[in-house]
């Protein structure tokens, strides 16, 4: 039994298996950032490795890649949270550690560091990744990025350097601290030591590291302080921004370069004139800082976007509303924007604080923007320079340096009177004297400009009675500083807020004078007492008391009155509001079934003689009958004025019946303003009645119509004089946009009727989409129009005859590398007012009746755009080529119709391509030059597979191509080619490291009216070939043939007609590691009877 | 040279048409896949038959918000993430380019239908153009246009056709475009079966393809997507084949698509980790693919996918033409939790 016992016991630990004590199970938790985990074991065994997750074993490779040397294991796909990774290996019992160091003795007082030939290092790990930190919990970085070197040279060109970077770093660098940043850097020459000199040598560096309560910002960032109401401020600036935010409390401080000065301006619209409005106070060289501007249309946001509200040219500062947002001579704009220049280099500091409770808050802020007195942007200050600014104070009048120089000017002394000695303008050098001119404002200076042929000349008026003075102006250098502090409390039905701000603004740094006025302060309060109530017949009800003065020395780093705030007082646009006291009333009480009524009164008075007073009175009401109205009466005096009284009436209703199906819209507005004026009487007045038809919210279709007639009234000594009459009649419809059809289209018609006036306008302004497909038969269209109207400045085209060879342009300004002529462009600051209508159309067919015709397609395309001078003809969207061409009307045409289809494209014997396609485009934006194009052309394509490794392509094509360019009361021209070609292409691949080619082409060609082509051939290979592994070259030469007559070209151009004799280029690329690339280029390009032209370059293109 | 090839394509006609025309399918690229390739196609799918992918693309929702927002997309044509994980979105109907946050909220938009600066006339493919800008294909105005990241455009567009006509080449039908991390871009150009490389400069660099079904060639160019590192992955249609082309423009590999597809367009993207992206907007199929054509996942009910997208974390963004919507897809092992 015994023996039996024990055979059954050894027999039983025989069958059980045996582990292997190098082999393990490990489990890995994984994490929502982290990609790498490192093992408890190195060493391991590769290929020793099973990777199972969810019971799913996972695939080397695919879902991970292993490094058995580190015991690392890296996720290919998004890591899940929470879940095991179970990692059974092999490997070593006792691995020995990565990094070995040998000690040495090193006795007190040697100097010698360890050499480094004597440390042995382990080298770094395989690049499997670009994440450094895998094993730092919660860090996951990633880099990613391209630099390239490269050197251009050719034989008309010397050899330079070419590079660029660009770099992104990405991901966590804590837990729940995200980093994201991008560096950019482009053609920056390198230094001797082939790095770039520092940062700002770089373009564009972006950093942002974010928290859940912090955010860091380094770049084009953002600064904004928008609590309260003195010291807020916007800018878009470069530097840094970091802001904290934890419950009630956030903090926030920046430090940038100011690019430039704030500015603000408003205007009222032309009757349909969309655009483009000038941003008054720009000079022509003054550019607007991008993405700086806030523009508000009737104190609505605008976005930016031709697709949204409007489009803004950055660098001629002027802005042109879409179609989407009709202009009248009622809209009122206001932009807000920074430009781009100072004359200093500008900083700006701010910080600010909020802390709060659920019943009080406070509130803090200091900002401050001063210009580097040393580092003026251009050049350098003089100590003459520092002694001018230092004697003007804060007046740019006085900040001249006289700098009259005595050898050879313009300008010529003469004696106006006794002691009196003055310059006056002689010609051109023709006087002993350059003399500078520095405007000082109208009654400030003693010259007056006057137009010459050699530009502006200045001539003395007498003491005061001009503009300009003798010498150059230095800009002042200011410093401005704000702090404010506000908070508020809040209890029951009672509130209460008050805020304070002193502000700091010296205009000269240089100067102590002047500057008893820096320091200003402003102040306001709110008491309100207020009440919400649930149910009942009072839903809320309040009365607000607010106050505010603010002194006449206080400087805001932004206005705070409101776009036209003037005319809300009843007084100027431009009157000065920012300074002032000011006290009102403001009550409300609303009801769920009656509406809410509100009440203001309102008293301001300011420093300049300014007072007035405001009533006004709101009822609305929603539901079914929804009612807007609004009563608004101010009384504005000016004591400084011949006609000191200004004020404003405005009496408003809105009313809409929501039913079912169709909502019926009513409104009335009359307005009229007179503001204060030392002349005659100013003021304007409209009255408007519209009625709107629009279908409710909850149908699929939406619908609308509308008419609105409004008449514009001008203020005169007897009352009001009616200037126009405008009639606006919109509708639009639009469709489900999920139906296999359908669209959406919008008009808005205007008309200005004269009646005082000698205006007369029309305008247009819509949309059309529409698009329909048909899936079972392949059938698709779409047709899109839109319809809006601009503005574009009268430009003429001057060429000028500067001697034989002496210029670049032939006698139409056609660019011919030498020539005997210049061309100037003279740009008129007056615009002509343009209607412009686009249009894109498309049909296509897409059919297959039998496998082999798989991916057989038919299409028409219709493309034009024409921008008519004046009103918009009703073809004009779907204008026809011989209009193009010969409307004059037209600035700028351009026309494309095109008809394309492509049959059987997989089949192996006929794959076809046909193309029927005319292109046509007028210019005529010069007053005195116009120049039309139509091309026409045929092409047939026909491609074959003979066999597997075999590909042929034949293509037909013909071509007329017509040119004309007209010069008013000049020179013109007139061209016209014909053009047949034949090209073809034998493509052999017998391998997949080999690809051939051989290419012919045959073009004859002729001028219209010409009795001899000239015939073109251009025959070569082409081959492309790999080299060991990872090389691959290409090989390319043509030969050209030119028999007949000489070739010709449409237009006069530098570059010669014709194909040249040789043509060859030749490529290297070779994949030096898995991440970087280099190759090398060479062209060879040879004329008969020119110079042979070689060009190359060689480039080194690395990835990480 | 002309006869020759006259000859040799009449002769093909001759010979090959009644076969072409007889025959059902074009050869699938099974058939001429080149040995050493990997192409590991189960036959099993091929034929129909259902097998389990070790992986499945989960719907992760996307911009829901959208639906109620201006920038609600009427045709999305083209998405690109910018480095700060704003999405730039193409808007084919609408011609424009709107701006969105990483929560989705609309920040911005540029465009209108013209042929102007700032204008577009049929956008299509966008794509990251370096760390600042990002690219619109605008495919009627044969020109590829930059905006900065926030939605200014940039220099002038990059016209197409003049740089080809410069080198003698013929013009292209720009269908899509991609970029690599060195801000080149990559034209697929449909007409010529090429892909274009422009430098950041507007120059152009690299003409890859030109016909031909093997090697080199490329027949039926539907789409092109870039790596990190360079490497080119082109689509073609009929009946449906992706080539991998290393940067130096050697072939790397070639795998078919599981079905044979006729559609246009077959939006492309690769991730980090050389998986490939590949849709059939007419069949609503998008299959994943690992770096060497292994088939890891495959979904279904996606008609109209227009452009690819894989964002920094992972997540494939798809957008969807017919119901103008915007799906993420997010990657996850398909069996069930079994713990060993």
């Amino acid at each position: 039994m015994v023996v039996v016992a024990i055979a059954g016991a050894m027999t039983a630990t025989d069958a059980h298996p045996t582990e292997d004590p190098s082999c393990g199970t490990m489990a890995v938790v994984m994490r929502q950032d982290a990609l790498v985990y490192r093992l408890p074991r190195t060493f391991l065994r590769a290929g020793s490795e099973r990777v199972v997750s969810r019971g799913v074993a996972w695939h080397a490779g695919a879902d991970y890649v292993f490094d058995f040397l580190r015991g690392e294991l890296r996720l290919l796909h998004d890591p899940l949270p929470g879940d095991t990774v179970w990692v059974t290996a092999c490997g070593l019992i006792d691995a020995p550690p990565l990094d070995r160091y040998r000690l040495e003795l090193r006795p007190p007082g040697a100097v010698a560091a360890t050499s480094a030939d004597t440390a042995q290092r382990v080298s770094p790990r395989p690049g499997v990744s670009s994440n450094r930190f895998g094993d730092v919990p919660g860090v996951n970085l990633a880099v990613s990025g391209s630099k390239s070197l490269a050197i251009d040279f050719g034989s008309n060109q010397d050899a330079f350097l070419r590079q660029s970077l660009d770099l992104t770093v990405s991901g966590s660098v804590a837990p729940g601290v995200e980093l994201t940043g991008v560096l950019s850097d482009r053609n920056t020459p390198l230094s001797a030591e082939g790095s770039t000199r520092d940062l700002q040598a770089l373009d564009r560096v972006l950093l942002e590291l974010k928290s859940a309560t912090t955010t860091v910002q380094l770049g084009d960032v953002d600064v904004a302080i928008e609590q309260g109401e003195f010291g807020r401020v916007r800018r878009h600036l470069q530097g840094v921004n970091a802001g904290y935010q934890h419950g009630a409390q956030a903090f926030r401080l920046a430090a940038a370069s100011a690019p430039g000065e704030y500015r603000r301006i408003e205007f009222l619209g032309t009757e349909g004139f969309q655009g483009p409005y000038a941003l008054e106070g720009l000079d022509l060289a003054t550019a607007v800082v991008r993405g700086s501007e806030i523009v508000t249309l009737d104190g609505e946001r605008m976005s930016r976007g031709e697709s949204a509200d409007y489009a803004m040219d950055y660098d001629a500062g002027r802005i042109t509303f879409t179609n989407r947002r009709s202009i009248t001579a009622s809209s009122r704009v206001a932009v807000q924007f920074q430009r781009a220049t100072s004359q200093y280099q500008r900083r700006l500091v701010s910080a600010s604080g909020r802390i709060g409770s659920p019943n009080a808050f406070v509130y803090s802020g200091l900002v401050s923007e001063s210009d580097d007195r040393g580092k003026p942007t251009a050049g350098t200050l003089s100590a003459l320079d520092i002694a001018a600014l230092s004697f003007a104070g804060d007046s740019a009048s006085r900040a001249l340096v006289p700098e009259v120089t005595a050898a050879g000017g313009d300008y010529d002394t003469t004696r106006v009177g006794p002691g009196v000695l003055t310059y006056v303008y002689v010609g051109p050098a023709a006087g002993r004297f350059t003399v500078p001119f520095a405007n000082v404002g109208e009654g400030n200076g003693d010259y007056a400009p006057y137009p010459v042929a050699a530009g502006t000349a200045y001539r003395y008026v007498g003491p005061n009675l001009g503009a300009y003075r003798l010498g150059r102006a230095l800009a002042l250098p200011q410093s401005h500083q704000l702090v404010q502090l506000g908070g508020g409390v809040h209890a029951g039905v009672l509130s209460a807020e008050a805020e304070g701000a002193v502000s700091r603004f010296d205009a000269n740094t240089f100067s102590p004078r002047d500057d008893g006025n820096n320091v200003g302060g402003g102040a306001r309060a709110r008491i309100g007492l207020e009440t919400t109530h649930r149910g009942g017949w009072l839903s809320r009800a309040g009365l607000v008391v607010t106050g505010r003065g603010v002194e006449r020395r206080f400087v805001p780093f932004e206005r705070l009155s409101d776009a036209f705030e003037g005319e809300r007082w009843g007084l100027a646009r431009a009157a000065d509001l920012d300074r002032r006291r000011e006290g009102g009333v403001d009550a409300y009480v609303g009801s769920p079934t009656m509406g809410e009524l509100s009440g203001t009164l309102g008293r301001l008075t300011t420093p300049s003689g300014f007072d007035a007073d405001r009533r006004e009175a709101n009822y609305r009401r929603d539901g079914l009958l929804a009612t807007r109205a609004t009563y608004a009466w101010a009384h504005g005096r000016d004591p400084g004025s011949r006609n000191p009284d200004g004020g404003r009436e405005r009496m408003s209703l809105r009313t809409a019946l929501r039913m079912k199906w169709v909502e019926p819209v009513v409104t009335l507005e009359s307005d009229a303003r007179r503001a204060p004026t030392d002349s005659l009487a100013s003021g304007t007045r409209t009255r408007s009645a519209g009625l709107e038809l629009a279908s409710s919210e909850g149908l699929l279709w939406h619908a609308s119509a509308g008419y609105e007639l409004r008449r514009d009234a001008l203020a005169t000594s007897g009352g009001f004089s009616d200037q126009g009459e405008t009639r606006v009649v919109r509708g639009s419809l639009r469709s489900p946009e999920q139906s296999a059809w359908g669209g959406e289209v919008r008009l808005e018609h205007r008309a200005l009727e004269p009646l005082a006036a000698p205006v007369r306008t029309r305008s247009e302004l819509g949309g059309l989409r529409l698009r329909a497909e048909q899936k079972r038969t392949g059938l698709r269209g779409n047709v899109d129009l839109e319809i809006s109207g601009d503005g574009e400045s009268r430009r003429e085209r001057r060429v000028v005859l500067v001697g034989t060879g002496a210029g670049s342009y032939d006698a139409l300004g056609n660019f011919v590398g030498t020539g005997d002529y210049t061309v100037v462009i003279v740009v008129s600051p007056q615009f002509d007012r343009i209607s412009r209508a686009t249009t894109s159309a498309h049909v296509g067919w897409e059919f297959a009746p039998s496998p082999v015709w798989r991916g057989s397609r038919a299409g028409f395309d219709f493309e034009s755009e024409t921008r008519r001078r004046g009103d918009l003809a009703v073809m004009d969207p779907w204008v026809a080529p011989g209009v193009v061409l010969h409307d004059v009307a037209f600035a700028r045409a351009s026309l494309r119709q095109r008809f394309e289809t492509e049959l059987a494209p997989g089949a192996k014997a006929m794959a076809l391509r046909f193309r029927l396609e005319r292109q046509l485009s007028a210019d005529r934006a010069f007053q005195n030059f116009a120049q039309t194009l139509d091309r026409r052309s045929a092409a047939l394509r026909w491609r074959t597979r003979p066999g597997r490794a075999v590909t042929t392509e034949l293509e037909g094509a013909l071509r007329r191509e017509a040119a004309d360019q007209v010069v008013s009361g000049g020179a013109s021209r007139g061209q016209t080619l014909e053009e047949s070609s034949l090209t073809s292409q034998l493509i052999v691949t017998p391998g997949a490291r080999l690809r051939t080619v051989a290419a012919a082409e045959a073009v004859w060609s002729r001028a219209q009216g010409a009795r001899e082509r000239t015939r073109t051939l251009r025959i070569g290979p082409d081959v492309g070939f790999d080299i060991s592994a990872k090389g691959h070259a290409e090989l390319s030469l043509r030969r050209g043939f030119i028999g007949g007559a000489p070739p010709v070209s449409l237009l006069p151009s530098r570059d010669p007609a014709g194909p040249a004799r040789w043509d060859a280029s030749g490529r290297l690329d070779y994949r030096v590691r898995v991440s970087s690339t280099a190759s090398a280029t060479v062209g060879v390009i040879e004329r008969a009877g020119q110079r042979t032209v070689v060009t190359g370059r060689a480039e080194l293109r690395a990835f990480f | 040279m002309i006869a020759a090839c006259l000859a040799l394509a009449v002769w093909t006609a001759v010979t090959a048409l009644p076969d072409s025309l007889a025959a059902s399918a074009p050869a699938h690229p099974r058939d001429s896949l080149a040995a050493g390739n990997v192409a590991r196609l189960p036959d099993s799918l091929a034929a129909g038959t259902r097998i389990a992918l070790p992986f499945e693309l989960i719907d992760a929702g996307g911009f829901a918000q959208l639906s109620d927002d201006p920038a609600r997309p009427v045709e999305p044509v083209g998405l690109a993430f910018d480095s700060f994980g704003r999405l730039h979105m193409s808007d084919a109907a609408l011609r424009r380019v709107v701006r969105l946050n990483a929560q989705g909220a609309r920040l911005g938009e540029s465009g209108a239908l013209g042929d102007g600066a700032g204008t577009l006339r049929r956008p299509g493919s966008m794509a990251t153009a370096g760390v600042l800008a990002v690219a619109v294909l605008d495919e009627e105005n044969r020109r590829i246009v930059r905006y900065d990241l926030q939605g200014h455009p940039q220099g002038d567009a990059l016209e197409l056709d003049a740089p080809l006509e410069a080198r003698g080449e013929s013009r292209a039908r720009p269908i899509a475009l991609a970029s690599d991390e060195g801000g080149a871009l990559y034209v697929a150009d449909a007409d010529g079966d090429r892909i274009l490389r422009f430098e950041p400069s507007g120059e152009l660099t690299r003409v890859w393809g030109g016909p031909g079904s093997t090697a080199g060639g490329l027949r039926g160019v539907a789409g092109v997507a870039v790596a990190r590192r360079g490497e080119v992955f082109v689509s073609e249609r009929m009946p449906g084949r992706i080539v991998r082309l290393e940067p130096t423009g050697a072939l790397s590999a070639e795998w078919p698509l599981p079905d044979s597809v006729a559609s246009e367009r077959l939006p492309l993207a690769v991730d980090d980790s050389l998986r490939v992206a590949c849709a059939d907007p007419r069949s609503g199929r998008l299959w994943l693919f690992g770096p060497r054509g292994e088939l890891l996942a495959a979904r279904e009910g996606l008609a109209g996918a227009s452009a690819l997208v894989f964002t920094r974390d992972g997540a494939l963004w798809v957008a969807l033409r017919n119901s103008r919507r915007l799906v993420r897809l997010v990657l996850r092992a398909r069996a069930a939790p079994a713990e060993p």
